[in-house]
């Protein structure tokens, strides 16, 4: 899976087409990712990759580098440094 | 963002922070909207609730993140298909309320919070303590009984009004009840309530018992995760005590885990309530964020009923 998609996922959400996506991103540096943005994201992500996040996965995932191993987890081959 | 003269909000907004950045503002709506009552309250509790245990708060913490997102994802989906997930009340029983962990660690803390969190709960305390508290506090027989307990919220309230209320619950939960005893207990009121398993619909209390009649009566936000929620207030309405006061409260539109029943509007509800024989004297509504466009949003109608 390429990490543009993965990093335009977070364009679309949070409406920023110069949002540079990094493990270490997180709701502190990014306008707009509340509560309501991270269902947002969770939902987006879900529907991109046909996964599903258990309730402890999307609690816990306070940061990019958080997501994008719950994805691994989930068998999805996301390459990202 | 936080003040000292509230440390113990200060703690749990930290707290919240840390394990949950996307959350971090989660206080700023109470506070916006309610001002310093809401900040005394909450400071309040969560002092009395937490004392300095750093641990218990954390794990609430994240028992309330848990909680929200459950909800907030079911609610999006709710907004496109308009319909809650299919599921009976078996199915929530065992899920949800015969789930020690589950109880523990995610749905009572998480019922607990947003009682302070979500500014229509807030708003509801407000309303509870604003018309329905006068009524217990000018009662002479001020006993209560509250029918589906959960965090122990509004026995709590109840117990709290006056050093004379004494209260009883029915819950189908053992571990909603264990939780709701030491919630009471960090109070001080717990001596002066009891809880009993019992699903008074299909167990209701036998006729000529006391708990035929109560002066006061309590059943906050149960209706919405029956099957069967006329059966259900059929059973309350038996239980009031003539010219007894029931205060009760539901969801709408408002999906959860264990919400079956869609309420799309109070009307509904005031309907069943007349329908069970209640006579509804006052009710108030509130919604929980206003609509971007047409998705229906959580709204939460409490009604208070002789």
């Amino acid at each position: 899976m390429s990490f543009d998609r993965f990093q335009s996922i977070f364009r679309d959400v949070f409406r920023d087409e110069t949002l540079a996506v990094h493990r270490g991103l997180t709701a502190k540096d990014v306008k707009g990712w509340d509560s309501f943005n991270h269902i947002n994201l969770i939902v987006a992500i879900e529907d991109a990759y046909g996964v599903t996040f258990r309730t402890d996965e999307m609690a816990g995932a306070a940061t990019v580098g958080n997501l994008v191993d719950i994805l691994r987890s989930k068998g999805v081959d996301l390459v990202m440094d | 963002m936080t003040d000292t003269a509230f440390p113990t909000i200060a703690r749990f907004e930290a707290t919240l922070a840390r394990v949950a950045p996307f959350m971090a503002g989660a206080a700023d709506k109470g506070r916006a909207r309610f001002g310093r009552e809401w900040e005394e309250a909450f400071e309040d509790f969560l002092a009395r609730f937490f004392g300095d245990d750093d641990a218990a708060m954390e794990l609430a913490v994240k028992g309330y993140v848990g909680f929200s997102l459950e909800m907030a994802k079911l609610q999006k989906r709710f907004e496109k298909e308009r319909v809650y997930a299919a599921k009976t009340y078996a199915e929530a029983a065992a899920q949800v309320y015969h789930n020690e962990e589950y109880v523990n660690a995610l749905y009572a803390p998480g019922i607990l919070l947003s009682h302070y969190l979500w500014p229509h709960y807030f708003s509801q305390l407000r309303w509870f303590h604003a018309r329905f508290a006068p009524l217990v506090r000018e009662a002479a027989d001020r006993r209560f009984c509250e029918v589906g307990v959960g965090s122990g919220f509004y026995s709590r309230q109840m117990l709290s009004l006056a050093p004379d209320v004494r209260g009883h619950a029915f819950d189908i939960s053992a571990h909603s009840l264990d939780y709701t005893a030491r919630h009471l207990e960090r109070f001080g009121v717990r001596e002066r309530w009891a809880g009993t398993l019992r699903d008074v619909i299909a167990d209701p209390p036998p006729p000529g018992s006391p708990a035929e009649a109560w002066p006061f009566i309590v059943s906050a936000d149960v209706l919405e995760h029956l099957e069967d929620p006329p059966a259900f207030l059929r059973s309350l309405r038996r239980m009031l005590a003539p010219g007894g006061r029931g205060f009760i409260s539901t969801v709408i539109t408002s999906a959860n885990t264990d919400h079956i029943y869609l309420y799309t509007r109070w009307e509904d509800i005031r309907d069943q309530l007349v329908d069970a024989g209640f006579r509804v004297l006052d009710h108030q509504e509130d919604i929980a964020y206003e609509p971007k466009a047409d998705e229906p949003v959580p709204r939460l109608a409490a009604f208070i009923v002789t």
